[in-house]
């Protein structure tokens, strides 16, 4: 059974690039499967051409070609993503985490219900979190940059990880409504005050855990989801 | 099992008559991996990288839940088409 070169493997990695697989770990399960199929085409059509193999092959993907697969590859991966963050919300939820978590809730209250800056907390607490944020997106971007170029692979969960998701400034959209809705939270009755600052903190916490956490240990979280990945980089 | 390996187990259990798309199957490999039915391991085949799918024990359970739903959709299906009819 004829079998494809080094060359002609590479040619399928280039292959899926132009078709807008840009991510590794879905080029090389493409490229396995091209590969399967055009070799089996060979055994049936010795006389075919690799380019002719490969089209033929391409077309049982369907008129949208590998399109359908990324997005639902997208889609799994967010999942992914998603369930990754709830297990790290999940550790601030028991303890010992969770009676820092608790302090902190009762600080912002503290701070919310007594101090006369309270506004002015608030609303800096909203103008700082979106700077920290904006400025890590684009000091991660820079990396996932130079990390792309320097071996020239990528991979989707890294993507994930370093964008937090690709939520970007969606992220801050709830604050900004609650912000334009509070005013004078001195005076707010506890109850509100209390329910504010458990928002505020859970908030915080998550952008936390996205722009830093997760982000510290991508290495291990991308292990852990491409087995390929470590056989690669 | 890998991909390719799979379509080909499929055409060839069914005789040909049926045949998963492969437009159809990465999707749905992704989506089970993704809900944790499923486990991936790979290996380095002829030049290339192999990924192996592996059903997970929740994956199994899964399997045996939703066989049991389809047995008894067909029943139902049955009945309506071809009802006993006493009297």
């Amino acid at each position: 059974m004829s079998q494809l070169t080094e060359q002609q493997i590479e040619s399928l990695y280039k292959f899926t690039r132009q078709h807008f697989v840009e991510y590794y770990d879905l080029q090389t399960e493409l490229v396995d499967h091209m590969a399967n199929g055009i070799e089996q085409q060979w055994n049936e059509h010795p006389t075919l051409s690799f380019e002719q193999a490969r089209d033929r092959e391409f077309k049982k993907f369907g008129v949208f070609g590998f399109m359908e697969v990324l997005e639902e590859r997208q889609k799994a991966m967010q999942k992914n993503y998603g369930r990754l963050v709830l297990k790290h919300v999940k550790e601030y939820m028991r303890i010992p985490k969770i009676i820092g978590f608790a302090l902190i809730i009762l600080l912002t209250y503290m701070i919310l219900k007594f101090a006369p800056i309270a506004d002015e907390f608030f609303t800096g607490g909203i103008f700082t979190a979106g700077l920290l944020y904006l400025t890590s997106i684009i000091v991660r971007r820079r990396i996932i940059k130079r990390q792309n170029f320097e071996n020239g692979k990528k991979w989707m969960l890294r993507e994930l990880i370093f964008s937090h998701g690709f939520l970007g400034g969606l992220f801050f959209i709830p604050i900004y409504i609650l912000h334009g809705r509070v005013n004078d939270i001195n005076g707010m009755y506890d109850v509100w005050v209390i329910a504010l600052s458990f928002i505020i903190c859970c908030y915080y916490l998550l952008f936390y855990i996205m722009a830093f956490e997760i982000p510290r240990r991508a290495e291990e979280y991308l292990e852990q989801t491409y087995p390929e990945y470590s056989i690669t980089t | 099992m890998y991909g390719y390996e799979i379509t080909q187990k499929v055409k060839e259990k069914t005789n040909g008559s049926l045949e998963i798309k492969e437009g159809a199957l990465y999707p749905i490999l992704h989506k089970l991996e993704a809900e944790g039915f499923l486990t991936v391991e790979v290996e380095k085949v002829q030049k290339r990288i192999r990924k192996y799918y592996k059903i997970t024990e929740s994956g199994e359970e899964e399997r045996v839940s939703q066989l049991a739903a389809l047995k008894e959709y067909m029943t139902t299906m049955e009945q309506l088409f071809n009802p006993k009819l006493s009297y």
